[in-house]
């Protein structure tokens, strides 16, 4: 299943976001084509 | 195998529940399991819950895996830097679980299954790699359960937003009012759904920043060009909702989110 980080919504995304905005702003940098989550 | 109170009494229980001063607090402080278990934590992403709960069970072992190699090597970097020594972290789908039967005492998930279109295939695939009389625990949040002061009509239809992309890309941002029959119709037995709910008012601005703001608000407002672009609602409109979820976290607001944990057994 192909999806980019901006299709990753969801309250477990966020409160990872929240918890982690460095990490997860480097995650939306990369490519995430093979992601599912 | 794994009660669902760990030793606590109801009492005890609901004592930790009311004194949670964290929503990792709220969420896991029942996040224990017996010593010396093998435990799947399935779709860790970048492991934000693994870093909660790892250490609450040092004399367990984790196995978190996930299908992204991206977060996983985000997970093991939080995992480092908080000198998290029980966990291995690998990439691993949940349909495709690479791991015998029966291998596992306990199995854990959170915030996964909203993103699953089939749950019950999910915990299906789950099931096979779990012991008998072993325990699977799901948390997952439910955007209906969404209430505040001052009310905003905008402010709901801005979450319903939210809720319909969600549902577009094959997820479920209500899943958490459904733990009860999916882990039924999984097979599993023993069920137990304990909803557990975030209030927050003037008297603990550590919510009103962590939850209302940085976290709840902060997700909704980041579908907006994708709901706007999709005609969901009007940019306005949209900036409105946005506006008024960020009154309830200003004086005299109120806010309130239920997440549910559920457990079932094999």
């Amino acid at each position: 299943m192909k999806k980019k980080p901006e299709n990753m919504i969801g309250v477990g995304i966020a409160l990872g976001v929240a918890m982690y905005p460095a990490q997860n702003n480097k995650i939306k940098t990369e490519d995430f084509s093979s992601g599912e989550k | 195998m794994n009660k669902y109170v760990h030793g606590y009494s109801y009492d005890e229980a609901n004592r930790l529940h009311d004194q949670a001063d964290s929503l990792a607090d709220l969420l896991h402080y029942d996040s224990v399991w017996e010593k010396g278990s093998i435990i799947l934590e399935a779709g860790c992403g970048i492991g934000a819950q693994t870093k909660i709960v790892a250490p609450k069970n040092k004399n367990s072992k984790f196995i978190s895996i996930d299908i992204s190699l991206e977060f996983l090597d985000q997970a093991r970097n939080i995992a480092d830097s908080n000198r998290i020594e029980n966990v291995v972290f690998q990439q691993a789908n949940i349909f495709e679980l690479p791991f015998g039967d029966e291998y596992f005492d306990h199995i854990f998930l959170s915030f996964v299954l909203e993103h699953i279109p089939n749950p019950i295939q999910a915990l299906s695939k789950l099931k096979r790699v779990l012991k008998k009389n072993g325990t699977i625990t799901l948390i997952e949040g439910d955007h209906g359960s969404t209430y505040f002061h001052p009310d905003s009509e905008a402010a709901k239809k801005a979450i319903q937003c939210q809720v319909e992309l969600q549902k577009q890309n094959g997820g479920d941002a209500n899943i958490g009012r459904k733990l009860y029959p999916l882990l039924d119709q999984a097979g599993f037995k023993e069920i137990k759904v304990y909803p557990r709910q975030v209030y927050v008012d003037d008297s603990n601005p550590k919510w009103v920043e962590g939850f209302i703001k940085n976290t709840f608000t902060a997700m909704i407002k980041g579908i907006s060009e994708e709901a706007i672009s999709k005609n969901l609602i009007g940019k306005k409109e949209f900036e409105k909702g946005i506006k008024d979820l960020n009154r309830t976290a200003e004086g005299g607001g109120t806010f309130c989110y239920t997440f549910f944990k559920g457990i079932g057994a094999k």
